[in-house]
């Protein structure tokens, strides 16, 4: 017996020990410099755009960027390590200035980097809007973890995005609203803090996770309990939909600080704060389909009177919501996306098909599925080498990837 | 988990198990497997073991405790001048692992040695839960080991490195070399045999291995770019 107990001890002794990872997220634009600068104008930005040689420096990026602004920040997206670059600017007489930060989607590694363009080297021309400039000169420097920014980077532009890519209608889809409490982004999964960032990494779409309180309140929440993966330590635990919205709202905090969002919350913000596009609502249980179902027209409805370009596809996951889905009245002329079988998507006039990417490209399939006006969504893929191979030889209409930098990044080469 | 308290785990459980054992003198080179010692030409040995693993939270995205049982048999075949031939393979039934690869052993009083290296093969295949994949490797494990004989048990320490020579899988009609990192890592393992009944051995050891690529999970595509402390207890029948 003596035995056993020491023997068990010992195990879960070994098996308590957690991989804590320890990421330092770099402090940008501590003189608060920026604020002295001026906004670029629209037309301006677009100049900017489009694919660039790293011509000194290529040790952080590789050789070959995308630049590529987003609702409210200059992006720079490469092919080594999923590594990214988020930039805040403005001008200052005629020179271009950008503070932020890179990272490695793959792993934590992550510092500051500073770039500014200079009058003669493209900044003139960003300004005025030439939509000819092609002599675009980004000079930078950046640092590793917390050291300050003191290795040159340069980058190049090399070339505009294809037609292809500019006519296109490609989504890159972010999954739980932006990446994973893993990838240790600072802001949670599935929080509207990680939807504000959302499109930063590139994304065009969100996918989000839809469950219903006790009460009947639809909120965003990934997994069935109320666990430590997800949550900070508190007073309630179990599954999350045995409790009320005010309790879940009011007892429970999401990993980094944040406050569980109602499904209302999070379609308003997207329609009101952000230009996405698209969101994906996975439907994580039977019974918040017609609560998310009402909310969708809603949004929907307002989008429209809006002017507003966006869609929300109610996630049909399952058999179980297959089911009650085809049980709800007018179904037919509901906006959903269908992760299950080809006729599965016919049987419930899913606008869109999600297969698992772990079966391929499946061309003749997607192929189908445009023949019949619907779209063809891939889930979730983020092993870079296949992010490639799908953008480049499948036909999908999106992909949905904890790696929207890696997708953007494949995406705007092509 | 610190080196000390690693050290501390083995030395209770040594203590532990060995209240069980018999005050009679034991042939630990026809009946121990992990202990380094020396065979004798053309001597045999197998086990059949079973392993579980604490997996990553963040590749698993669960907090359950125990999960990826593996089965093995393993077989050491002695060979001339101190020279060990040893074969493997594990399986969670989606996924096996054979290995093969020589190592030399020294033994020195009640003290073993041995040298070696590995050559692994692994593949998994899953076609259920809306995947069509098939994934195949190729691993090296250069190992050391050192063991001592108390008189009714043994304690062995074996440590290797892993290195991820190819990998290929496949999804559907795609088909993609993967990109891992050469060296994956390296881990450290405690190995306590001793008598069950008569001269039947059993092994119970804990192992702690630092990686960033773990193979029984390779159908989770982890992408993340940093080693995992991954431990793993073992139960092993000396054949």
């Amino acid at each position: 017996m003596k035995t056993i107990i020491i023997l068990c001890a010992s195990l879960l002794l070994i098996y308590s020990c957690n991989n804590e990872v320890d990421i330092t997220n770099p402090v940008v634009d501590p003189s608060n410099f920026l604020s002295e600068t001026t906004p670029l104008p629209l037309d301006s930005k677009k100049v900017m755009e489009g694919v660039y040689n790293v011509t000194e420096g290529n040790n952080l990026l590789g050789d070959q960027v995308v630049v590529k602004w987003t609702r409210d920040r200059l992006s720079i997206f490469s092919g080594k390590n999923g590594g990214y670059i988020i930039l805040d600017g403005g001008s200052l007489d005629s020179v271009l200035f950008f503070l932020g930060y890179w990272r490695y989607a793959t792993n934590t590694e992550t510092g500051v980097v500073n770039f500014y363009i200079s009058s003669g080297e493209g900044g003139k021309k960003i300004l005025n809007g030439d939509t000819t400039a092609t002599d675009i000169v980004f000079t930078g420097v950046y640092g590793n973890g917390k050291e300050s920014a003191n290795k040159t980077i340069k980058l190049q532009y090399k070339r505009p995005f294809s037609q292809a890519v500019r006519n296109g209608n490609f989504y890159i889809l972010a999954h739980r609203g932006g990446g994973r409490n893993s990838d240790y982004l600072g802001v949670s999964e599935n929080s509207i803090e990680m939807i504000n960032i959302a499109e930063r990494f590139g994304s065009t779409g969100i996918e989000i996770d839809a469950r219903l309180s006790k009460d009947g309140v639809p909120f965003i929440y990934h997994d069935s309990d109320i666990n430590l993966r997800l949550t900070q330590k508190s007073l309630i635990w179990g599954n999350i939909e045995d409790f009320t919205w005010p309790q879940i709202r009011s007892l429970i905090t999401l990993r980094n600080g944040e406050k569980i969002p109602k499904l209302l919350e999070v379609l308003s913000f997207v329609l009101h704060k952000t230009e996405l596009r698209a969101v994906w609502l996975d439907t994580k249980d039977v019974d918040v389909l017609p609560a998310e179902i009402e909310l969708q027209k809603a949004i929907m409805d307002t989008a429209m009177t809006m002017g507003r370009d966006l869609k929300i596809a109610v996630g049909i996951p399952a058999d179980d919501i297959l089911q009650a889905f085809l049980n709800y009245p007018g179904h037919e002329n509901i906006l959903s996306l269908c992760e299950l079988s080809i006729d599965n998507v016919r049987q419930a006039n899913s606008e869109i098909w999600a297969p698992r990417w772990t079966q391929g490209t499946q061309n003749s399939e997607v192929q189908q599925m445009h023949t019949e006006g619907r779209m063809a969504f891939v889930w979730t893929l983020d092993e870079p080498s296949y992010i490639e191979e799908f953008i480049n030889e499948s036909e999908f209409d999106g992909i949905l990837s904890n790696y929207p930098t890696i997708v953007s990044y494949y995406h705007y080469i092509k | 988990m610190s080196k000390k308290s690693i050290l501390r785990l083995v030395f209770l459980q040594v203590f532990s198990v060995s209240s069980f054992t018999m005050a009679q003198q034991l042939n630990f080179n026809e009946n121990t497997f992990f202990f380094p010692h020396s065979y004798q030409y053309h001597q045999m040995i197998s086990s059949l073991g079973l392993s579980t693993a604490k997996l990553p939270e963040d590749v698993v995205e669960t907090d359950d405790i125990i999960r990826a049982p593996l089965f093995s048999y393993r077989l050491k075949y002695g060979l001339p001048e101190n020279f060990v031939a040893e074969g493997g393979v594990e399986t969670n039934i989606v996924t096996w692992h054979i290995s093969l690869g020589p190592k030399w052993n020294y033994e020195l009083n009640r003290m073993g040695f041995s040298i070696g290296t590995d050559i692994a093969y692994w593949f998994g295949k899953l076609t259920q839960f809306g995947f069509d994949t098939k994934f195949t490797g190729w691993m090296l494990y250069p190992n050391i080991s050192a063991g001592y004989q108390f008189n009714n048990f043994t304690i062995s320490l074996k440590s290797e490195l892993v290195f991820n020579l190819a990998e290929k899988s496949i999804n559907g009609t795609s088909n993609v070399a993967n990109d891992l990192d050469f060296f994956n890592g390296w881990t450290i393992g405690a190995y306590l045999e001793q008598p069950l009944w008569k001269d039947h051995f059993v092994v119970i050891g804990i192992r702690s291995t630092y990686l960033k690529f773990y193979y029984p999970i390779w159908a989770a595509f982890s992408t993340f770019d940093r080693t995992y402390f991954i431990p793993e207890a073992t139960f092993t029948f000396i054949l």
